[in-house]
């Protein structure tokens, strides 16, 4: 279990250093010679870099701890309709003009998902609470994927327009340290009470009966769940917009990695989503498009893609 | 400029022109129009009465609808009371419209449909060149006479669309007149000091005008040169906000706010002069060229005396008193070797105003 840590730890300390070289500028690491070259590091890239390891940690963590609760390895922390919802306070923000509030509104987008789910799963506790919940993300999903869309469709001018579209894309260009602060702690929080959560989903793994004979509050849990996931994906889509496939991929790469348990699944998917996210984010810095930066979703599933289905051809041929 | 030919294939030969806005936006004025219109074909648009314009005048003056906020601009200035029934609803957005947003109150708004202009019935329909074929022959089946607007990428060429829109109203006197205060307005915002600044006018997205725009030829006539073009950049290139730390301008004009334009690290910038631009001083030429002007020729006076651009690297406080004449601000560097092209003065070739 230590090793996949050990070596993701590895391969971020060396991907970081790397990722301050990556950018529209080159600058020499030995002698650089561009002026404002330290602002350049300090104020653009290291920020950058810093937001791309909060948000991946915050998706890789929830990911795996999403798929340890649902039992279902197709879930995402996208699943319980907190990151549409707060997209859908953030595009109503710009559509109103009202950019400068677009955090603000993404994290009460956020709350207001995270409310709703905590109303209507909250106090489930039959053998079916766990789909009634993933049912009830799924239509708060749907519901504010179509109400982003009614705000596009109906956005006042071309300018709200093309900075609605582009927003939701996602992207971490120009970020500061502002917004790394207005990250990392939700992501921090979020992620110590999902740790906080793991010995239960290790337990939940029996079924959820056992698991409520070895002392699991299924309440305690779902509002563990809701509370993490909520905080890591409302910080996320404040800062970045939304950014799919992290949460999904990497924890299907690296359980083969682990002893399968949730719980030791948590921390090397946070990291190795902390490594995934750098690493499109310098390929985004790398591949200057002419309609502007590649987007990081773009980004993502070119490098998450072909390693994914690669996984899938192994797991046949292992099956076969 | 293709004017008043009402011909469609000329219309969409206007449509290759050289264009003032970035090429996104005006994509994106499609798609929003085309989007709108679909949204708001329920929005009834109460028919207007017919003006008395077509009673009281001697001569006939015909009615017309705008569906294109420059024309809208454009318009209110060159029209007789009644003779124009609706603006485009851009003119009713603060963040789009081109014109006071008073006098935009005082006119009806269409959302472009097809519906709206039926139901008021005007002579003729102007709206940008960029009209959906479709829309363009449905118009002509309808019998309704479509007048296109091109981008003005000169103040010659707004004179001439300007002058046209007039002959089409019917008004010559009252365009000649919006000419005359154009004029005065480009001629007051004519820089005293010979030199040229470079100046980086900067859109969200990192999005810079190329050195045929609208823009670029108010910045020469107001003392500055355009820092983009002199980088070699083109219409609606990016300039990305890792080069501009780089190689930073002497002065940047943010047009609008995103994350790049008011990024933390631009305050570490000290040679360089941040002024904003309201993004809307883009958007169109007529009567915008008057703001447009007044305002870059307040920012450069705000820069005097003027650093030499080829040596603000250094940071100096060169103050260039020489009295040298306008055409030979070429040679402002030339006994300086051209190294120091920080400024992108050398390599730009200064247009002299007309």
């Amino acid at each position: 279990m230590t090793r996949p840590i050990a070596l993701l730890l590895a391969a971020l300390a060396i991907a970081i250093p790397l990722s301050l070289l990556a950018g529209q500028v080159w600058l020499n690491p030995f002698a650089p010679q561009a002026p404002n070259a330290i602002t350049i590091l300090a104020e653009l890239r290291a920020p950058r870099a810093a937001l791309a390891l909060v948000i991946g940690a915050g998706l890789g963590g929830a990911g795996a701890a999403m798929q340890g609760y649902l039992r279902n390895p197709l879930a995402d922390p996208g699943l319980f309709g907190v990151a549409p919802t707060a997209a859908f306070g953030a595009v109503l923000s710009l559509a109103l003009g009202l950019g400068v509030l677009l955090p603000v509104a993404a994290l009460l987008g956020a709350a207001l998902a995270m409310a709703a789910l905590a109303l209507i799963a909250g106090n489930a506790s039959g053998p079916n609470s766990t789909t009634l919940f993933a049912l009830a993300g799924l239509m708060l999903a749907s519901l504010s994927g179509a109400l982003t869309s009614l705000v596009i469709s109906l956005a006042p001018n071309p300018f709200a327009l093309s900075e609605i579209v582009t927003w939701l894309m996602g992207s971490l260009e120009s970020r500061s340290w502002h917004d790394v602060a207005l990250a990392a702690p939700p992501t921090a929080l979020g992620l110590t009470l999902l740790a906080r959560a793991a010995p239960a989903l290790d337990a939940l793994t029996l079924g959820e009966e056992t698991a409520r004979s070895l002392g699991v509050d299924p309440v305690r849990l779902l509002s563990l769940m809701v509370l993490g996931t909520g905080l890591v994906v409302g910080a996320g889509v404040a800062a970045a917009g939304i950014i799919g496939f992290v949460g999904l991929v990497v924890p299907h790469l690296l359980r083969p990695c682990t002893d399968q348990r949730p719980s030791s699944l948590i921390l090397p998917s946070a990291l190795g989503g902390a490594l995934l996210l750098l690493l499109a984010d310098c390929l985004c810095r790398l591949l200057p498009l002419a309609g502007g930066e590649l987007r990081i979703g773009i980004a993502l599933s070119l490098i998450g893609a072909p390693f994914f289905l690669a996984l899938l051809l192994q797991l046949r041929s292992e099956l076969a | 400029m293709h004017w008043p030919t009402p011909n469609p294939s000329r219309k969409r030969e206007g449509s290759r022109k050289r264009s003032l806005l970035p090429s996104r936006l005006r994509e994106g004025s499609g798609v929003g129009l085309a989007t709108l219109a679909a949204l708001t074909i329920l929005t009834a648009c109460s028919p207007q009465p017919k003006s008395e314009a077509r009673r009281d005048t001697t001569h006939y003056l015909p009615t017309i609808v705008s569906l294109n906020p420059c024309a809208d601009a454009i318009l209110a200035e060159v029209t007789r009371p009644g003779q124009l029934l609706a603006l485009s609803h851009y003119s009713a957005d603060p963040r789009a419209a081109s014109m006071d947003a008073a006098k935009a109150a005082q006119y009806p708004k269409t959302r472009g449909t097809l519906e709206e202009v039926l139901a008021l019935h005007p002579d003729v329909v102007v709206d940008g060149t960029f009209v959906p074929p479709a829309t363009a022959a449905a118009y002509q089946r309808l019998g309704l006479r479509l007048e296109t607007l091109g981008i003005a990428g000169t103040v010659e060429e707004s004179r001439a669309q300007i002058r046209a829109l007039a002959a089409l109203a019917g008004n010559p006197a009252k365009g000649e007149a919006l000419i005359g205060r154009i004029d005065a307005a480009l001629a007051a915002a004519a820089p005293a000091d010979p030199a040229r600044i470079p100046a980086l006018v900067w859109e969200p997205g990192g999005i810079v005008p190329g050195d045929s725009t609208l823009i670029a030829e108010l910045l020469r006539r107001t003392g500055f040169t355009n820092f983009a073009a002199a980088r070699g950049l083109g219409q609606a290139d990016q300039l990305p906000l890792e080069r501009v730390l780089a190689d930073p301008p002497r002065v940047i004009l943010a047009a609008g706010s995103d994350r790049a334009l008011k990024h933390p690290a631009l305050a570490h910038l000290k040679a360089t002069t941040r002024a904003p631009l309201d993004p809307r001083l883009l958007y169109c030429a007529g009567p915008t060229i008057i703001p447009a002007a007044t305002r870059l020729a307040e920012v450069r006076r705000s820069l005097q005396p003027t650093p030499d651009p080829s040596r603000k690297r250094e940071g100096s406080q060169v103050a260039l008193s020489s009295p040298l004449p306008l055409a030979a601000s070429v040679s402002l560097s030339s006994p300086l070797p051209l190294a120091g092209g920080a400024g992108g003065g050398p390599r730009q070739t200064p247009r002299q105003p007309q």
